[in-house]
């Protein structure tokens, strides 16, 4: 891809099978590598030669995965394909678009995503639709904007829509320098800062991609699985007492914040509200100096019921 | 020479898919404009306006781009 592509987003306001052409927002990507999953049916049988023969295409659905920097404006957008619908509230002079998929009703929703690649002529126009989103990473590290990787599974493709003139959204990236991390080990009462170089969370909707049916070469359904969060950061201190506690001690919940907020009053907020830390390794090497602790935490239901909370703020009212 | 034909033609239909739909070089603008109005979140920019969209505001469009506009997002109407 170029910087001529694009690629925009829509959530279908009447879910599943209603394939919008109209996009709401078009994301920056830095790539968006469009993959088919797709079974083959083939059969060894006996020719009386041993070259050989055709095969047929079995089910199939896509893979759109989407990485680059997020921007405010269209970030709630993205993530509603992931954790469902946001609540939106004003908080002048801005708007405050949260994200929790505990709540009920709050379901992966079901997007349409043009995918426009406009190096060649004419231009190869992918419209997927019906697409639900399976994987979502974010990270940020120093010297580095927020990223994020949305990984989209969709149904169905339409290559007959013609491309769109996009309006892209070019509200600003999240730099690493707006960023910080906190702990809470009361619960999400109190949070403290960490010193860290690094976050990162990865969520997954697991959707099941196993509901072939009969007659037809497309899935029937794409269910969400058991969710799972996983959430990473790299403490620069107190590093023996994050160590001890993953050798030695039994898993301790504590609350995991990054928070990064922009110079504008816009700002990203990813809490993970009840982690145990899985893992955090301290590697002896002769040629480095030991300088963080990388450390691994699996998020799970907080005694309060919260699992993870996205809280979005812009200037953006709505995204219903 | 049929096969010829074809091709032209199909380069033709491949030209007249791909003029409404973004990309529109400056020596293709006829320099007419249409007025749209735009109603979606600030900040957003078109290629060849040349500013980032505030809320509310009409913007002097290429009829070129303007059907465009239109079919890609509910934010821009004449």
């Amino acid at each position: 891809m170029s910087r001529i592509d694009f690629v925009g987003l829509a959530r279908q306001d009447a879910g599943r099978g209603d394939k919008t052409t109209v996009m709401e927002y078009y994301v920056p990507v830095e790539s968006a590598n469009v993959t088919l999953n797709r079974e083959t049916l083939e059969i060894e049988e006996t020719t009386g030669t041993r070259f050989p023969i055709g095969i047929d295409y079995g089910t199939r659905y896509f893979e759109v995965p989407l990485s680059g920097a997020p921007r405010p404006a269209s970030l709630p957008r993205v993530l509603s394909a992931f954790l469902g619908q946001p609540a939106s509230a004003a908080v002048a002079p801005h708007n405050k678009h949260t994200f929790d998929p505990t709540l009920a009703g709050k379901i992966a929703e079901w997007h349409s995503i043009f995918a426009v690649r406009k190096d060649p002529t004419p231009p190869i126009v992918d419209l997927f639709y019906d697409c639900r989103g399976n994987e979502l990473a974010m990270n940020i590290a120093p010297n580095d904007y927020l990223r994020f990787d949305a990984t989209f599974f969709a149904l169905h493709v339409d290559d007959t829509t013609p491309a769109p003139v996009p309006t892209t959204d070019m509200t600003k990236k999240t730099k690493f320098s707006e960023a910080n991390v906190s702990i809470s080990e009361d619960g999400g009462t109190t949070f403290g800062p960490v010193v860290s170089a690094g976050w990162g969370f990865t969520y997954n909707n697991n959707l099941d991609t196993d509901e072939a049916i009969l007659g037809s070469r497309e899935l029937y359904a794409l269910p969400e699985g058991n969710a799972d969060c996983e959430v990473r950061f790299s403490p620069r201190e107190n590093m023996n007492d994050y160590y001890r506690q993953n050798l030695l001690a039994d898993p301790t919940q504590i609350a995991v914040k990054m928070e990064a907020i922009h110079a504008s009053g816009a700002s990203i907020t990813v809490i993970a509200h009840n982690v145990e830390i899985t893992d955090a390794p301290a590697a002896i090497s002769g040629a480095d100096v030991l300088k963080m602790i990388e450390v691994t935490g699996r998020c799970s239901l907080s005694p309060a019921g919260k699992f993870v909370t996205v809280e979005v703020v812009n200037d953006v009212a709505s995204y219903a | 020479m049929a096969d010829k034909k074809d091709a032209e033609k199909q380069e033709q239909e491949a030209e007249a898919q791909a003029a409404p739909t973004g990309d529109v070089k400056p020596e293709e603008l006829s320099g007419k404009t249409v007025k749209l109005k735009y109603s979606g979140p600030s900040g957003q920019v078109v290629a060849g306006l040349g500013t980032a969209l505030e809320e509310g505001e009409s913007y002097e469009v290429p009829v070129e781009m303007a059907d465009g506009l239109i079919a890609g997002s509910s934010w821009w109407e004449k």
